[in-house]
């Protein structure tokens, strides 16, 4: 398997060519990536997709950058942010010993001006995550596209939405964050997905479609102002920035995990349960696991993880547990026991990855501890111009499929 | 390391801190955002928009009906990269 | 500090009252200051906030933080000098931080026309007793290392302006409002008004009718849709006006740079994020608070110009505010001649923020001592009908 020679931190490491930063640092049994902003407590990866802060190292030069996708690549430089010693003993983790009940900003030293403007001074010092880039970025062309319909999701629900607008004789754009097509079932399929499965992620012609591209915003307006009954479409990935102008936002983004609370969740180890599932994939395999929360993705990772041959605890109510370790989680006690790990993998109850719709103007519904996109039995939102079906809907739990077609439909109404 | 609940990790927001602010009569959950801080950090909320919600409502806080307001971009973008976007002289619609 | 440290700041709004003496309509940080003030040259009085959304939802939770007495007009100098001494103070006074840092605002000039006018409000400034004095290209390059100083003719320099982090201020008002006795009720939206004559009787709301006889309209931007209830055509508009922030760096930007050409300004606020707008005019008309691709690219092009290291900085969020712009770019302050009982309060363009804390103590000395008559009748809305516009050529965004 082809290695590259990267650099962390000073040291020189061989990594898989095939891996991401994060990843490769995971398995080279590297979880405490940073450092968090206001107590310096140990941060690690976490959602590896892009979702959180976890990962954030300066790479190359460029601070913050979110390393659980990013690629390596030889002579790559790779440095831990934003701590007064290092990654391990990082002098300012002080504050979090100094007030472990938290530290009120708001109100602390402000009795006396000169103890506050102290404060403020140190405050200021110990302020903000990473330095200026070190090179110039100069401007970047942006890429103009045109399409009727942009679907972002291509699981099964995306797949089958963009087919139909492409069937309909409409130009579609169907953009992915992730390496292949299928969402959550191909996460959760344990050797990829079965035959008949890969059928529903086939695309059929013209449909164009981009993979590792997040959808970033939507817009209702051209960038000469002018008011639009469609929208633009601000995609992006390693190419660069594209605005793809079209008549119908097809928004089929599934759900995210997020955080489960519980004493000690933020240390490097726990992660969630799309986070297990990518590192699973990777070939990345712990040998002991706590499972805190519940959730058809954290049974579905039990099972396979058991299978797997991997000692799993739990799964464990959140308000059961505590997560212990020095620099990553080493045990979950759970009431009086106290259990050996590699991961804690925690599942919160699904919430809609529905930035983008409402963004475009949909609202959201609050149901089951969780926020869905508001969308009807065809996709229709608030917005004429936003469709929203799948997992990322209120609707989650009716046949998708038909929901998408639906969607599909009246998108291509207008074109 | 002290055993702190962290409710958003890009800001250290801990659950005191959300107890804090619903008794201190920040009781939707747009308030608390801005009274705690969650959401306003490098993920923007996603990792902790939901888990903020459901923790202001179990400490007697208002029911939210939306969630707090996502900002474009979804990811952060740089500013060279938009940089072209608006041509010098675009003629006015 | 009170007793209950721990007191919440607001109100149920179904615990709205169904009379009151003064009703303060608008509860961001200029109706919230002028609620705090009043109460205490009023203390026997029953003075309530209403506001239709939550603390911070309107302008006062919008803006980017800066606080500066660089005017070009003298009133505006002499007012926000003292502002700026009341933010200052503002933490130890309040018990709440506000994070108030003097970094400094640098005025950019590109052309001659701008050194001129930038000079004449230096030398202006200097009167009033600010050290507001104008640099060169080098100078401002050694403040701020990372300007592009090609084509930079001059900048006008006042070390001792400031930025801060705005919503404490709401906090800090409600905080103290709540000691005072005055009730703040948030989502609380004016449905109209019942007349006795010309004079004000009542005001209906969603959540009941309150009566009482003396109104302040602190709403900002919707000032005019407010007193179209009471059948006043106020001639301010509300002018959408974006920002954005960018990713947490280490800090490093001691100023505020601004260009009043572009309408370009941006800072490094405490957390280290670097907030910034610019003008656009191309937005709808209204209130509005989206956000638009015209803003990021007008934003990112400007900024990489004039910052040619910030082009791999990254933007986190964009948002939006309303602007509450009148036809001359001053306030609209004072009592109303066909409405009694009504003072207004409006029409501070994009520097309502900054002025609060100083115009929350003038128009309560109006109100309840009747003193600082001259500035009220400045800015008082008679002036359009007289033709008396006033002029101020350092709006920012």
């Amino acid at each position: 398997m082809a290695t590259v020679r990267i650099q962390v931190d000073g040291d020189e490491m061989d990594v898989s060519a095939k891996d991401s930063v994060a990843v490769a640092l995971v398995r080279s049994g590297r979880w405490l990536l940073g450092r968090s902003v206001k107590y310096h407590r140990p941060r690690g990866p976490v959602c590896f997709r892009e979702r959180c802060e976890g990962c954030l190292m300066r790479v190359d030069g460029v601070p913050n950058v979110m390393t659980c996708r990013k690629p390596v690549r030889a002579g790559m430089k790779v440095e831990t942010q934003n701590v007064v010693g290092s990654a391990s003993f990082d002098l300012l983790s002080i504050t979090d010993w100094a007030f472990p009940k938290g530290l009120d900003h708001h109100h602390m030293w402000t009795r006396f001006k000169p103890t506050n403007d102290l404060m403020k001074k140190i405050a200021r010092r110990v302020a903000g995550v990473g330095t200026l880039p070190e090179t110039v970025m100069p401007p970047q062309a942006v890429e103009i596209q045109r399409v009727d319909v942009v679907v972002v999701g291509a699981g099964y629900a995306g797949v089958a939405a963009a087919n139909e607008v492409a069937r309909r004789g409409a130009s579609v754009l169907l953009v992915d964050e992730a390496r292949a097509r299928g969402g959550e079932a191909r996460l959760l399929s344990a050797a990829g997905l079965e035959d008949e499965d890969e059928e529903r992620v086939r695309l059929s012609p013209p449909v164009a479609y981009r993979r590792k591209t997040t959808a970033l915003g939507v817009y209702r307006e051209r960038p000469n102002g002018e008011v639009l009954d469609g929208g633009i479409v601000l995609v992006h990935n390693a190419e660069g920035l594209c605005a793809v102008e079209c008549d119908a936002l097809i928004v089929a983004s599934g759900v995210t995990g997020g955080a489960v609370a519980f004493p000690g969740n933020d240390l490097p180890g726990v992660i969630t349960a799309t986070g297990a599932l990518v590192l699973l994939s990777r070939g990345v395999q712990p040998q002991r696991v706590g499972l805190v929360g519940d959730g058809p993705l954290l049974s579905a990772l039990s099972g396979r993880l058991r299978k797997l041959g991997v000692r799993c605890h739990g799964p464990f109510a959140g308000t059961e547990v505590q997560a212990h370790g020095k620099s990553q989680v080493e045990t979950l006690r759970a009431g009086k026991e106290s259990h050996r790990v590699d991961w804690v993998v925690a599942g919160a109850p699904p919430s809609a990855a529905g930035e983008l719709a409402v963004q475009g103007g949909a609202t959201m519904t609050w149901s089951d501890d969780g926020f869905f996109v508001d969308a009807g039995d065809d996709g229709r939102t608030k917005s004429p111009f936003i469709f929203a079906i799948g997992s990322c809907t209120n609707r989650r739990g009716e046949p998708a499929l038909e929901q998408a077609i639906a969607a599909a439909r009246l998108a291509t109404r207008s074109s | 390391m002290s055993d702190k609940t962290l409710v958003c990790r890009c800001e250290d927001v801990t659950l005191h801190a959300i107890e804090e602010a619903v008794a201190r009569g920040h009781r939707d959950i747009e308030s608390v955002k801005r009274y705690t801080g969650f959401g306003t950090g490098w993920c923007q909320g996603k990792q902790c928009s939901a888990l903020c919600a459901r923790e202001v409502v179990r400490l007697g806080g208002d029911m939210p009906t939306q969630p707090v307001t996502p900002r474009p971009p979804v990811h952060p973008l740089s500013l060279a990269e938009l940089a072209t976007l608006v041509d010098d002289g675009d003629p006015e619609p | 500090m009170t007793a209950d440290k721990r007191a919440p700041i607001t109100h149920d709004p179904a615990d709205l009252p169904s009379s009151a003496d003064v009703v303060v309509v608008g509860a961001g940080i200029m109706g919230l200051a002028t609620a705090y003030h009043l109460a205490e040259r009023w203390p026997k009085r029953r003075i309530i906030v209403i506001d239709k959304g939550y603390l911070c939802s309107g302008a006062s939770g919008r803006n980017g933080g800066g606080i500066r007495a660089q005017w070009s007009s003298a009133t505006n100098i002499g007012l926000m000098k003292e502002s700026l001494e009341l933010c200052a103070d503002f933490a130890t006074e309040m018990g709440v931080n506000v994070w108030f840092r003097r970094g400094g605002y640098l005025f950019l000039a590109r052309d001659e026309d701008r050194v001129r006018q930038l000079q004449a409000s230096a030398e202006l400034q200097r009167e009033h007793g600010l050290p507001t004095r104008m640099i060169d290209a080098k100078e401002a390059k050694g403040l701020v290392p990372e300007l592009e100083t090609r084509g930079l003719l001059a900048a006008s320099w006042n070390p001792d302006d400031a930025v801060v982090f705005p919503w404490p201020f709401v906090w800090g008002y409600a905080k103290g409002c709540a000691a005072r006795g005055v009730g703040i009720f948030p989502f609380t939206d004016v449905l109209g008004f019942e007349r006795k004559g010309d004079a004000i009787a009542a005001i209906r709301t969603s959540g009941g009718t309150i009566r009482c006889n003396e109104v302040i309209l602190a709403t900002g931007a919707w000032s005019p849709e407010v007193a179209a209830h009471l059948g006043l055509a106020l001639p301010n508009k509300p002018h959408r006006h974006e920002i954005c922030s960018t990713e947490p760096l280490k800090p490093f930007l001691g100023p505020l740079v601004a260009d009043l050409d572009s309408g370009l300004y941006c800072s490094q606020s405490m957390r280290g994020e670097i907030v910034g707008g610019i003008s656009n005019e191309r937005v709808p008309e209204g209130i509005d608070h989206g956000s638009s691709l015209r803003f990021l690219g007008l934003y990112a092009k400007a900024m990489v110009k004039t910052f040619p290291r910030f082009g791999a900085v990254k933007v986190l969020r964009q948002w939006s505010g309303c602007y509450d712009i009148t036809p001359d770019g001053n306030p609209i302050v004072g009592p109303v001649e066909s409405v009694p009982g009504l003072t207004l309060l409006c029409g501070f363009m994009g520097h309502g923020f900054m002025m609060a804390p100083i115009m929350g103590r003038r128009i309560a000395d109006y109100l309840a001592k009747g003193e600082g008559v001259a500035l009220i009748e400045r800015w008082g809305l008679g002036r359009y009908e007289r033709g008396e516009l006033l002029e101020e050529a350092m709006i920012l965004g």
